[in-house]
């Protein structure tokens, strides 16, 4: 039985180690959206009024001209900088540097207009590293008020007052 | 993806209203989030790791963390049972989010992801309704907890 159960891990240990290394060569290769960003930057003037969104860096923001210039951090980083136009969309805020997630219509070479466009706070990102500290104790205590960790058979067993 | 908090409250709240073993839905509710690893690999390495450590948040990936973890426990079927749950909570929460890219559910079978692009991750709106939520049930089982207890102590009574 107990050999029975290591062999079981193994073999699941086994397969999960070789979808990883799957995917960590193959990502790049089959990931729709990296082939889709290829594709349509490599070939811009045949993807004319195509929805995208992409996470990207803002290099210089123009607020009279209400237009961005951005470089896209989407693996594999080496797409050209694309200039947005913003239209009524409000700019007010955003400065060189920061993070922004996009959604616009690609038209020309390199351009787009936005038509929803997302600051990236660094606080907010804290803030879900911060929460998810928080579950941690919690989660703890859920789990070892029912269980104990039986050190000799390397196995959970239920705590009495539960059994 | 929505904060750990809100992902163990979500299966905190499943594994109350199922009946199932909660803190083994919890700990299935994070499974996924096992990923996560790829901050400190990336760290630790100095390189991207992220695309290495994604088959764990595919419920394929998840599964398989939730079957070894299984064989830790006396009844393996009684534990996979709560732990696929709360892995199902997960997926079902992370679908609500909207990320420039989505999950690859059926991963390795097909590479497209998904998602219904409704919240964002750093939205803690979702976190308010989980903890509200939590609060609600835990109430609503703690009255229906001591009505049970007032019957049967009435029915004691007049036997």
């Amino acid at each position: 039985m107990k050999h029975k159960r290591i062999i079981l891990g193994l073999f699941a240990i086994f397969l999960l180690i070789t979808l990883m290394l799957y995917c960590f060569q193959e990502y790049d290769k089959n990931n729709p959206h990296i082939k889709k960003y290829k594709l349509i930057f490599e070939n811009t003037e045949n993807y004319n009024n195509i929805e995208i969104s992409f996470h990207a860096k803002i290099i210089t923001v123009n607020k009279t001209n209400q237009t961005l210039h951005v470089s896209i951090q989407e693996e594999p980083y080496t797409y050209p900088i694309v200039q947005i136009n913003t239209g009524n969309l409000d700019i007010q805020n955003l400065k060189k540097g920061d993070l922004i997630d996009i959604i616009g219509i690609l038209h020309g070479k390199n351009q787009m207009t936005a038509t929803k466009i997302w600051l990236n706070e660094p606080w907010k990102t804290d803030l879900i590293y911060l929460r998810s500290l928080l579950a941690v104790p919690f989660v703890l205590y859920l789990f070892f008020r029912t269980w104990k960790f039986n050190t000799t058979a390397w196995r959970f067993e239920r705590r009495k007052k539960d059994a | 993806m929505p904060d750990w908090l809100t992902h163990s409250l979500i299966g905190w709240i499943t594994g109350k209203t199922i009946k199932l073993d909660i803190s083994l839905v919890v700990i299935g509710s994070l499974i996924p989030d096992i990923s996560k690893l790829y901050l400190v690999s990336a760290w630790l390495l100095q390189r991207r790791t992220e695309t290495f450590f994604l088959p764990i948040h595919t419920p394929i990936g998840a599964v398989l963390i939730a079957c070894v973890t299984a064989l830790f426990f006396q009844n393996m079927k009684k534990a996979l049972i709560p732990l696929g749950i709360g892995i199902a909570t997960h997926f079902i929460l992370d679908f609500f989010l909207l990320n420039v890219f989505g999950d690859p559910l059926l991963f390795p079978f097909s590479w497209d992801e998904w998602q219904l692009g409704l919240i964002r991750s750093d939205d803690y709106t979702m976190t308010i309704i989980a903890i509200v939520a939590a609060v609600v049930v835990y109430f609503l089982y703690f009255i229906y907890k001591k009505r049970k207890f007032i019957q049967n102590k009435n029915l004691r009574f007049f036997k």
